[in-house]
């Protein structure tokens, strides 16, 4: 008879896999073989994982419809196990797996629409934020505002598509019964995903305002903002970024300009 | 070892886990908040609040204010090969101080190995050398946490060739030698004797009542060659019966209403909350008559 732990590398493998070998130490009922009540097991965690990806991707399923979807699911959770003890952390590779999943590739958006309803699912358990009281960044004196952080709320992120997939999402939402036909003409979207209170947003940018954001989201400060994009309006970006909540936070850093000439 | 719950007061509820609570969810977050039911105790899935934050957080502190809450797990892979997963842990240990449960609760179970998850409560056989296994980890699990665990039978759908003992044999050695309580699932002890061909009494008879705090009852569904415990219907009639028994030997355990598929309204979960409370009451009644 096997160890324990060899026991538990048979019966896993036997979970993902056609290795069988577990079956050897395992007794038969009245009813059922004992690969069938093996089988038990392999159908519960297949049967986990399908409404765990349909829950962060209904979209996805919709498009796709529900024999398709759990059937292509099988194939995704055998070749993407799960490395995390919290199924919500499950899922992460959906996007990339839909790229190489050949049946769907005369659905060349779907990929992107995962990569959104991804992005929504971790905005939505995001960790909570307070946004910024706006009125302390107005006291700073020009050379804190050189050195001043902007931040995003947690959970925000930018994504870039050359398909709608806003409007997807939107015309696929479960209140929509009868989704208007889309057009599908290749174009750039700048998109912003973020967290309000609990409401997650999805919002169209262009691109100079997408850019902008993304520096901020990689830390640049507006010092640097101003010199990278001395093109723009940097004050008018401001007072929209402030007046729809686009970040909620700031900082202000040590990289002075001073600091930089004195090193 | 000294667990905090033995010497100091962990939560303002600390003791008040009586009667027939609720295993909270989602669906009624709003409902619990707006109406405050009469529920004397809620038990919430610890792994629904693993996030970083957002709505379900809030919302189960807001909760936690109107009623006592014990946490129940479902992602520590006691029985998995290799060490315990420190970060879940970790988590769960912050989960602790925030919400301050009143216990909590894991299975008796594995679903991990190595880097590899399968989030589901996969089966032990029972031997020496898995009550060894078993043990240890949980005793590791309650000098990081400072709190004794309850640990659940789980529902079983193999019979290992290789096991040496009953299953509730299993559990009391563990949960003597780990020195922690048992959560007792009366329809996964109806579900594994039907599964398994054995009698749910002689689990209900052999299990170490000193080490019991807490029961769970659910809906299985008849898959005509087996039981699956789905937790998607109405606790069944001959698990009622078995829980009868069970409170008549162990006296009034608190106990919890558990739903997770197909979940209904919050009022068919208190109707399923009052026949157990009947039940109770019915088995004292018999009690005082017998003293």
């Amino acid at each position: 008879m096997p160890t324990l732990p060899e026991m538990q590398k048979d019966f896993f493998a036997g979970l993902f896999s056609d290795n069988r070998r577990v079956v050897d130490t395992l007794l038969p009922s009245k009813t059922l073989s004992a690969e069938a009540r093996f089988d038990i097991y392999r159908g519960s965690v297949s049967g986990l994982f399908t409404q765990v990806l349909a829950e962060i991707y209904p979209v996805c399923k919709r498009l796709l419809g529900n024999r398709f979807f759990d059937g292509m699911v099988d194939h995704y959770i055998v070749g993407y196990p799960s490395t995390s003890a919290n199924v919500i952390d499950y899922g992460r590779q959906f996007p990339e797996f839909l790229e190489g999943f050949e049946p769907v590739s005369g659905l060349p958006y779907l990929a992107d629409t995962a990569r959104l309803e991804w992005v929504w699912h971790r905005a939505f358990n995001a960790r909570n934020s307070t946004p910024i009281d706006t009125s302390e960044l107005m006291l700073l004196n020009e050379d804190q505002l050189y050195r001043t952080v902007l931040m995003l709320p947690p959970g925000t992120r930018l994504l870039h598509s050359i398909y709608p997939v806003d409007t997807i999402w939107q015309q696929n939402q479960p209140e929509n019964k009868q989704p208007t036909d889309i057009q599908l003409e290749v174009q750039d979207h700048y998109l912003l995903v973020r967290r309000l209170g609990y409401e997650v947003r999805i919002d169209r940018f262009s691109h100079e305002y997408w850019l902008l954001l993304d520096s901020i989201n990689q830390g640049l400060t507006l010092g640097q903002l101003s010199e990278q994009y001395d093109d723009m309006d940097l004050q008018a970006f401001l007072v929209e970024a402030i007046r729809h909540q686009w970040f909620n936070d700031f900082s202000i850093t040590n990289r002075s300009l001073s600091s930089c000439i004195n090193k | 070892m000294t667990y905090l719950s033995d010497c100091c007061e962990a939560s303002p509820f600390t003791d008040a886990i009586n009667g027939v609570g609720i295993g909270l969810r989602s669906q009624h977050y709003r409902h619990i908040l707006t109406n405050r039911p009469s529920t004397p105790w809620l038990e919430a899935l610890t792994d629904n609040y693993m996030g970083d934050g957002g709505q379900p957080l809030d919302y189960l502190e807001q909760i936690r204010n109107h009623y006592p809450i014990t946490f129940h797990g479902v992602g520590m892979s006691l029985g998995s090969p290799g060490p315990m997963n420190k970060d879940y842990l970790q988590r769960l240990k912050e989960r602790m101080r925030q919400f301050e449960p009143v216990w909590i609760s894991e299975h008796l179970s594995w679903s991990a190995y190595h880097r590899h998850n399968s989030n589901e409560l996969l089966p032990l056989p029972y031997t020496e050398e898995g009550i060894s296994h078993m043990a240890s980890k949980i005793a590791e699990v309650q000098d990081f946490l400072g709190e004794r665990l309850l640990i659940e039978n789980v529902s079983c759908y193999v019979e290992f060739k290789n096991s040496q003992m009953s299953e509730w044999e299993f559990i009391n050695r563990i949960a003597d030698e780990a020195d922690c309580h048992i959560l007792l699932d009366i329809n996964n002890i109806y579900v594994n004797a039907f599964n398994n061909e054995g009698q749910a009494d002689d689990f209900i008879q052999g299990i170490n009542p000193e080490r019991i705090r807490e029961i769970h009852l659910a809906g299985y569904e008849d898959r005509q060659t087996h039981l699956l415990d789905t937790h998607g219907q109405a606790v069944h009639q001959p698990v009622w019966h078995l829980y009868l028994r069970a409170i008549e030997r162990l006296g009034p355990v608190p106990t919890l209403i558990e739903w997770d598929m197909d979940i209904p309204e919050y009022r068919t979960l208190q109707q399923q909350a009052n026949i157990a409370e009947g039940i109770i009451s019915t088995a004292s009644k018999a009690h005082a008559h017998a003293a």
